[in-house]
């Protein structure tokens, strides 16, 4: 399936990242991807919608921090291989 | 990871926040026609590394593009281009993806 656009918010530690992660769900109506979290380290959260759904999120996100933001980004018509990547990490996360 | 890399060239840049990473991943793949072989989080607290295969000017082309994407993020740990990798070189590369 084609995805518009992605969002990634990099935050400290697996806790923050779900509060992040129920914020931006509530803020637009984006699709919760995945998250890379490394033991203790920093979680990045992939969530993919829209351009405008996905800028809306990162967006609130940013403008009222739950927790320290340490890295946003939005990427709009992501490359196949970010894609390929993406779906990597999904199934990585599901063992 | 299969054998389907043999041979490419190799790209691997490291930076040190990986939602920069993504960013630069995403640069390059627009910019050449290159394959993200693994992305991985070798360093604890946040850096990332990405590696990239395919032919020689295809991932300088791409290296260029992701530093130039990744600049403003965060700060480059490193990068190099193996043009020619040896056998060996293909079996570290590929032993740390899936840790």
């Amino acid at each position: 399936m084609g995805y518009g656009a992605f969002g990634l918010v990099e935050v400290l530690g697996e806790a923050n990242a779900v509060l992040v992660t129920d914020q931006m769900l509530k803020a637009a109506d984006v699709v919760y991807e995945t998250q890379d979290t490394k033991c203790g380290g920093h979680a990045l959260i992939f969530v993919s919608g829209s351009v405008s759904a996905v800028k809306a999120a990162v967006e609130s996100v940013s403008e009222f921090p739950v927790c320290k933001i340490f890295n946003s980004a939005v990427i709009s018509n992501p490359s196949e291989e970010m894609v390929k990547i993406v779906e990597e990490f999904k199934l990585r996360r599901k063992k | 990871m299969d054998g389907q890399y043999k041979g490419m060239a190799i790209g691997v840049f490291e930076l040190d926040s990986e939602c920069a990473c993504f960013v630069a991943l995403d640069a390059a793949a627009k910019t050449a026609d290159v394959k993200i072989q693994a992305v991985e989080r070798n360093r604890l607290s946040a850096g990332a590394c990405v590696k990239m295969r395919g032919s020689v000017s295809d991932v300088k082309a791409a290296m260029e593009a992701a530093l130039e994407a990744a600049r403003p993020m965060a700060n480059i740990v490193s990068h190099t281009v193996i043009a020619a990798p040896a056998a060996d070189t293909e079996t570290a590369i590929e032993m740390t993806i899936h840790k």
